[in-house]
């Protein structure tokens, strides 16, 4: 059998596929020549690798996720073919149920129109702009002057990628035994997303959970109130129902969470929109909290290098497994042009990881 | 990864059967059965867990609106495999120059984690740095393969697919897929060259 043949017959061979005495003519081949020993030896190590790639586990809400998407579907199906009273400032987004209380309750008192309250973006040293779920209460005041009280307005960072939290404890109004109706407000305020090359999704949910809950793992045993996508400048309004007989109990938990993704291998970057008040935002990537494949990183860091024109202030680190070197703070031009060009991307991602802090100044 | 008894394959029937009615509990068993499989093949297809969390959700939403199209006597397994492999094809399309990241990503949350790794169970340290290093020389390299050839290998070497089942999942020849097959396994040879000391066995 000549070399050619033999290895023609590698993957049949480890397959257990092959006949008998081709078999013993290709081992025999393989004993005899060196070369094709070699090839072979090769051949077999990267089939043994395959078989032991490693298997990931599957994230915990995955099936929760998926089950929970598909239930949604189903009923906005079953809901479209039916019709709703509308009533001013109310849209019905939630389950049949609150449907039928709201509609009574509608009738007992007018809702107020919703003030939806843009909050600026805060600074601290890790900000990616703000996504912001506001709880306002509203309770019947006298017939002919309704008040509004805002009894909880509750502003969220996004900091990281990911899923978020944010947990609430709501106290209905017992004493005066009346439903409540909460308007749970979810916006995305301030932000600026080059859109051609990275963009965000942010999903968002949320649930009416039992006041013996502790915290977001109890989700399962809450009811989905609303799941949805938050768009820029399209704030949704979530009314939430809570009263004595779907809730009994001193306080009911309302959780929202909300998920920023990465898309491919772009960063999300929220640059705070500027302000009149403030000279100057912080934002970076925050190094200690995210490790991001250095390739895509690298790649990133040229595009926004590129696309903002503003001066960039980068640290950076490089982490090789027993040192950290810290490539100095400098523009981020620099630091991509003397330290991460002449390493080399194969360097860079053979040897270890680079971490960086960007910080930027608008210009006076 | 696969079962494949006779017994399986009638609780599968009746479970798609169940959901042709609508009935979402019958969906969940089949979420259990295969979410395993099909979340590992999305991330060894995709290289993100992001990605992979976003067609594997996709694709079983998917089968589920088009349940009334599958044949009861057809393979489910190869339907759905074929709905995953589609999907990150179809999203290929429309994205722009992928650029392969290794898949040492990481990601850290405030409360629930995004799934972890699974390490390989290795005494000493030294060995856990050779274990991480092979592990990761033959990651990156199946990630550095081009789509098509990276599905086949994933699709035969880590979901156990048969050179038939594959054919009908990538829609090509079945003579196309082995060699196909066998080029991406002499490519990855090649790609394993310079580390080939680890995998001295």
């Amino acid at each position: 059998m000549d070399c050619a043949s033999a290895k023609e017959l590698f993957s049949d061979y480890l397959e257990g596929n092959i006949e008998h005495n081709q078999s013993a003519l290709m081992r025999k081949h393989v004993e005899e020549c060196d070369s094709c020993k070699r090839e072979y030896d090769a051949f077999k190590q990267t089939w043994s690798a395959l078989g032991a790639v490693s298997e990931v586990s599957v994230p915990v809400n995955f099936r929760h996720d998926v089950l929970m998407r598909m239930a949604r579907l189903q009923h906005e199906r079953n809901q479209s073919a039916k019709h709703f009273a509308r009533r001013s400032g109310y849209t019905p987004l939630v389950r049949p149920l609150f449907v039928a209380r709201a509609a009574a309750l509608a009738c007992a008192f007018a809702l107020m129109a919703v003030v939806v309250i843009n909050l600026p973006p805060t600074r601290d040293g890790v900000n990616t702009g703000s996504f912001a779920p506001s709880i306002e209460t509203l309770t019947p005041g006298s017939s002919d002057t309704p008040s509004l009280q805002a009894v909880r307005e509750q502003q969220w960072k996004s900091r990281r990628l990911g899923r978020n939290t944010l947990w609430v404890d709501i106290h209905p109004d017992r004493r005066k035994n009346r439903a409540t109706l909460y308007r749970v407000t979810l916006s995305i305020n301030n932000y600026a997303i080059p859109e051609e090359q990275i963009t965000a999704r942010i999903g968002a949910e949320v649930y009416l959970l039992p006041p013996d809950s502790f915290g977001p793992k109890d989700v399962d045993r809450g009811n989905l109130v609303w799941a949805g996508n938050i768009i820029k400048d399209s704030p949704v309004v979530v009314p939430v129902l809570v009263d004595e007989s779907s809730n009994p109990g001193d306080s009911i938990n309302l959780l929202v969470q909300w998920t920023f993704r990465q898309r491919k291998f772009a960063y999300v970057l929220f640059i705070p929109a500027q302000t009149a008040s403030q000279r100057s935002l912080d934002f970076s990537i925050s190094s200690t909290t995210m490790r991001i494949a250095t390739y895509g990183l690298y790649a990133t860091l040229r595009n926004i290098a590129q696309d903002y024109g503003v001066p960039l202030v980068a640290n950076a680190y490089l982490e090789e497994s027993s040192s950290i070197t810290d490539l100095g703070q400098r523009s981020l031009d620099a630091v991509l042009r003397d330290t991460l060009d002449p390493l080399g991307l194969d360097y860079l991602y053979s040897h270890g990881v680079v971490y960086v802090d960007l910080k930027y100044e608008i210009p006076s | 990864m696969r079962a494949n008894s006779r017994t399986t394959h009638h609780d599968e029937s009746a479970l798609i059967e169940r959901c042709k009615q609508g009935d979402l509990s019958a969906f969940d068993d089949l979420v259990r059965r295969y979410e395993r499989q099909v979340y590992n093949f999305a991330y060894r297809m995709t290289g993100n867990y992001d990605d992979a969390n976003d067609i594997a959700s996709e694709a079983f939403i998917k089968v589920f609106n088009s349940i009334h199209s599958f044949r009861g006597d057809a393979n489910f397994s190869t339907w759905l495999f074929r709905i995953v492999t589609n999907l990150y094809l179809d999203g290929r399309k429309k994205s722009k120059a992928h650029i392969n990241v290794p898949l040492d990503e990481y990601i850290e949350l405030e409360e629930n984690s995004v799934a972890r790794q699974i390490e390989d169970p290795s005494p000493g340290p030294l060995e856990q740095v050779e274990a991480d290093e092979r592990r990761l020389a033959i990651e990156r390299a199946i990630n550095s393969l081009p789509d098509y050839q990276r599905i086949m290998i994933l699709l035969y070497h880590t979901q156990g697919q048969s050179y038939e089942e594959i054919a009908e999942i990538v829609g090509l020849p079945i003579g196309t897929v082995k060699s196909r097959l066998n080029r991406a396994r002499l490519a990855l040879k090649d790609k394993l060259a310079p580390a080939r000391e680890l995998f001295d066995l």
